[in-house]
């Protein structure tokens, strides 16, 4: 496969050993687990603050936000800082996840659209579906994760508790 | 002679001075033609050469009935002369009398006149007076107060046109008072300027001995043609029309003709723009319009070799590029000088249009006015603000001749070095005068202690202080722990690293930092506008417009004022009569505050207007759907007046953003939350309504007091901390609703802990040994329970993401020396959450 122009590169990672995947260009960095301080009253899945180099950047447990089981955190777990196009301005948060596995050049024709049913995941979060040899990688669309809807949302939800 | 005609003429006048009425300026004509005919008659007769003379005295006194002050003594006068006139021709037996009396009379006009004449005087004397101070104060290129005595001057010149007996002096006064307003850079001729001026004051309060008087007139007369020479010299040096000024006129009179209503034009627009700047006068729009309108003015006119229209055009578009840049502002005194400058244009033209744009014609015209003074003018004052070239300074010191300039000029076209550099290669001046001069050079440039720092650079200069803050905690927390020796240099070392710091900080923090005047003083435009648009009267009160806010706060801040202001005018406040009706004061009263209030700032825009119908609000809620009908009778006012802030509650009347109405007050709501702000809205039917606009703080760093509860750390403004007590068992008690309470220094205070509204899980609950931290916050006291209280600590606060935007009971985080994170309590935000939580419980 040659590098055409149509071709994306995707920063791999797993969770719940399910692949997913987020354009590279997203990604600020990769940092290994560092302390988290907690922030309550807030969305179930914003597991707290960390202190990067002197600015305060959110952490955002994948394994929540997807419904699963939480895991306790330990030093093998990796935080994926990205840039989140907000409602007023670019911010960065972080995400939680088991392990980074790979950078892959994806190509747009081996992607699919994602089904409407079928997935664990809604498919809004999707931006598609690709097949790297017999894996098949969720390709998150990182800004309408947390749209403000879908926080509105949930906030709401939490306050009928 | 006919006697019959005679009487009747006399009668006539009789009735009309009894009949006359103030001004009328017809009465006084047939007054005046009444005389001039009996005069006529009389003189038809012998013997009654007198009595003419008489008449004729009457005739004069006849044109000063129009002033009014002389008004009754004048027609008082009349009346008896005209009685003893009437009796002189037809009542034989009362001849005798009636001549006396006429003597009389005349030896009364005339003691009238000369009392008048001096009472005239005095005025006089005092107007020339109050002159000759102010131009003994003048400085050199004190513009305004040139302005001023001219204007004194017009009054003066006013006041001799009335008064005949002076008028040889007239031109002279003027032709002084003019050699002062345009030649200040000749000392010479100012001096004796001003001695002349005096010279004729003492003139006319000596003004016994007629001999005297002439002799002094005729020196008078040489010193003010010694003047004029002089004047002319200079002018013939600098000014006057060169012969070939005019000659490049382009002769179309269609083209000259669409200039003439361009400038025309250009000038309404912009004298209705000045207008507007005095009320406010930091819109750079409008200074650009103005602006605009005088480069329009210069460049078209130079297109048709109009080179007395371009100059002036020049010289004021220098004059307003003074104001675009922030160097000069725009005082009433520029205004005026500005309008001065329009009127000239103004005059410009009308001199084409008179002379139907014939050129030969026109330029005879031109050649009468003035121009140059006024550009001197300009000139003079862009000096104070421009700084010279060092070659022109060299020039004035007399280190350098014009010859020498020239010749560096030249020089410096071949290579590329600096002028002064050339002279002292040239050896014309030494290094120390060239650095003096470069002295001069820089001194002169100090009136602009304005810098223009762009937002950005700003913002990043904020974030890198807090940084150095941040660094400096950790520097202090690293030093104290480290088991250094000499305690004593270790606290020496960090308490001036501390000082400084504070130092750089608080100025950083301050060049953010604008004073809400520059906003308040738009909307009292913005008010004037929409009042007089609507036909209705306010009144505005300002308050606190020197309350400084952080520039992006002020950006921000303005829309949504503009709308509450406009709702204020429009929908608050009644029509007068309708304000009659209701026992109000015809004008409505509006009042605009900014203050300090906790940890943050209060705006609030209050109107004495009709108020907010809860019932209306609450049906159109019901209406849109906004609303279930459920809910109603649990909504408390609060919640009521923010179903106003709702998307789509908007009035039905939608208006376009091009009349500047373009947000509801949902926008109004969401602009106010961009910046991290609360608004609401408090109101009485029939009589006010308020809204208020909370902004937390701005500042980015701010003195914090730092405690623990749970596993965090949480930050209290330390301005609010009133003290930290440990309560004693029988200090607390419990109402029967179940809150808490602490008796401290008499009186009862609520114990709020902390935790549960931090939704810490482990927070230390028993009542033993309990910390709790006294904070006083719009007047009233709270005892707010915290683990461990740790101290007081410089706080740089760090915006939490949008993500947390929600979390209201912060304003923010920040990070320790340690590199822990903190989050900064919001008190607003957290006596909201108190109170919310409080009524779950009732509730429940």
């Amino acid at each position: 496969m040659s590098a055409e122009a149509s071709s994306v590169k995707y920063l791999i990672f797993s969770l719940n050993k399910e692949y997913y995947g987020i354009p590279i260009s997203k990604v600020r960095e990769v940092i290994r687990f560092v302390n988290i301080t907690p922030v309550h009253e807030t969305l179930k899945f914003i597991k707290g603050v960390i202190n990067l180099r002197g600015k305060i950047i959110p952490i955002i447990d994948m394994r929540l936000k997807f419904g699963l089981q939480e895991n306790q955190y330990n030093d093998r777990t990796i935080f994926i800082i990205v840039d989140i196009h907000g409602v007023k301005s670019v911010f960065n948060m972080g995400i939680t996840v088991e392990s980074v596995h790979d950078v892959t050049d994806i190509n747009e024709e081996t992607m699919e659209k994602a089904p409407e049913i079928g997935l664990k995941l809604k498919s809004q979060y999707l931006s598609g579906i690709a097949k790297i040899k017999d894996k098949m990688i969720m390709l998150l669309n990182m800004d309408r994760i947390l749209t403000t809807e879908d926080v509105i949302l949930m906030k709401d939800f939490q306050k009928n508790e | 002679m006919n006697s019959d005609e005679v009487s009747l003429l006399i009668k006539k006048l009789i009735e009309k001075n009894s009949k006359f009425e103030s001004g009328d300026l017809f009465a006084v004509a047939e007054i005046k033609d009444l005389y001039e005919e009996l005069n006529l008659k009389l003189s038809e007769g012998e013997g009654l050469k007198n009595l003419t003379k008489f008449i004729l005295i009457l005739y004069e006194l006849a044109e000063s009935l129009l002033e009014p002050e002389k008004e009754e003594k004048i027609l008082e006068l009349f009346q008896a002369a005209n009685q003893s006139i009437y009796d002189l021709l037809n009542v034989p037996e009362k001849k005798k009398t009636a001549i006396q009396m006429i003597n009389e009379t005349i030896a009364e006009i005339k003691k009238f006149k000369s009392e008048f004449a001096q009472n005239k005087k005095n005025e006089l004397f005092s107007s020339v007076n109050l002159i000759i101070n102010k131009v003994e104060n003048l400085e050199n290129g004190d513009l305004f107060l040139i302005s001023e005595i001219k204007e004194d001057f017009e009054n003066l010149q006013k006041q001799i046109e009335k008064n005949s007996s002076i008028e040889c002096c007239l031109q002279d006064f003027a032709f002084l008072i003019e050699a002062f307003l345009f030649t200040n850079e000749n000392e010479a001729i100012k001096k004796s300027a001003l001695e002349s001026l005096k010279d004729i004051i003492l003139f006319y309060k000596n003004e016994i001995d007629i001999n005297i008087l002439n002799k002094k007139h005729d020196q008078r007369n040489q010193k003010i043609n010694q003047i004029k020479e002089k004047m002319q010299l200079n002018e013939s040096l600098s000014d006057k029309y060169s012969k070939n000024y005019f000659n490049n006129i382009i002769q179309d009179e269609k083209m000259l003709s669409q200039l003439c209503d361009e400038i025309n034009d250009h000038m309404n627009k912009a004298q209705y723009t000045l207008v507007d700047l005095e009320y406010d006068e930091t819109n750079q729009e409008n200074i650009n319009k103005i602006f605009r309108a005088f480069h329009t003015a210069k460049g078209s006119s130079a297109f048709l070799g109009l080179k007395n229209i371009e100059e002036v055009g020049h010289q004021m578009e220098n004059l307003l590029v003074l104001v675009r840049d922030g160097k000069l502002r725009i005082t009433s005194e520029l205004i005026d000088v500005i309008f001065i400058g329009i009127e000239l244009l103004r005059n410009l033209t009308s001199i084409m249009e008179v002379n139907q744009f014939k050129i030969e014609k026109m330029v005879e015209s031109f050649k009468k006015v003035d121009i140059f003074s006024y550009i001197r003018l300009i000139k003079k004052i862009l000096e104070q603000y421009s700084f010279k070239k060092i070659g022109q300074i060299l020039e004035e010191e007399g280190l350098l001749r014009v010859k020498d300039v020239k010749h560096i000029l030249q020089k410096q076209k071949e290579t590329s070095k600096k002028f002064g550099e050339i002279a002292v290669e040239e050896k014309m001046i030494t290094p120390t005068e060239l650095e003096n001069a470069v002295n001069k050079q820089t001194s002169s440039l100090k009136k602009s202690s304005y810098v223009r720092v762009s937002n950005d650079r700003l913002n990043l200069l904020v974030d890198t202080v807090g940084e150095l803050v941040i660094n400096q905690s950790m520097l202090r927390q690293i030093l104290t722990d480290s088991k250094m020796d000499n305690k004593a240099v270790r606290e020496r070392v960090i308490s001036q690293l501390e000082g400084i710091s504070t130092n750089i900080k608080n100025i950083v923090l301050s060049m953010g930092m604008v004073p809400i005047a520059e906003v308040f003083n738009k909307l009292r435009v913005v008010i004037r506008n929409t009042t007089t648009e609507l036909g209705k009267a306010v009144i505005v009160d300002i308050r606190g417009e020197d309350t400084e806010l952080d520039r992006n706060v002020i950006e921000t801040i303005y829309d949504p004022l503009v709308h509450i202001v406009r709702n204020a005018v429009d929908h608050g406040i009644e029509f007068p009569g309708e304000r009659e009706k209701g026992k109000k004061d015809r004008v409505g009263k509006i009042i605009i505050s900014a203050e300090h209030k906790g940890n943050g700032i209060e705006i609030s825009v209050w109107d004495d207007g009709k108020g907010i119908k809860k019932e209306r609000i609450i049906e159109k809620a019901l209406q849109l759907g906004l609303l279930g009908e459920d809910k109603i009778e649990n909504l408390t006012e609060k919640e009521i007046y923010n179903l106003m802030f709702q998307p789509g509650f908007s009035t039905a009347e939608k208006v376009t953003e091009v009349s500047g109405r373009g947000v509801g007050l949902d926008v109004v709501k969401k602009n106010i939350d961009e910046i991290r702000g609360k608004i609401e809205i408090f109101s009485k039917e029939k009589e006010f309504t308020k809204f208020v606009i909370k902004l937390p703080l701005t500042l980015a760093i701010i003195e914090g007091f730092v405690t623990e509860v749970g596993e965090n750390k949480y930050i209290f403004p330390f301005n609010l901390v009133d003290e930290i007590i440990v309560p004693q068992e029988e200090m607390l008690s419990i109402m029967d609703n179940g809150t808490m309470m602490l008796f401290n220094r008499g009186i009862y205070i609520p114990v709020i802990f902390s935790g549960k509204i931090f939704g810490e899980s482990e927070y230390k609950k028993d009542t033993n040994n309990l910390v709790a931290i006294i904070i006083f916050y719009d007047n009233k006291h709270y005892a707010v329970v915290v683990d461990k209280v740790i101290g007081k600590q410089e706080t740089v606060i760090k915006n939490l993401s949008e993500v947390l935007n929600d979390l209201a009971v912060f304003s923010g985080g920040t990070i320790f020396g340690d590199g822990t994170i903190g989050f900064v309590v919001d008190l607003d935000g957290f006596l909201d959450k108190v109170k919310d939580l409080e009524e779950k419980i009732k509730k429940n």
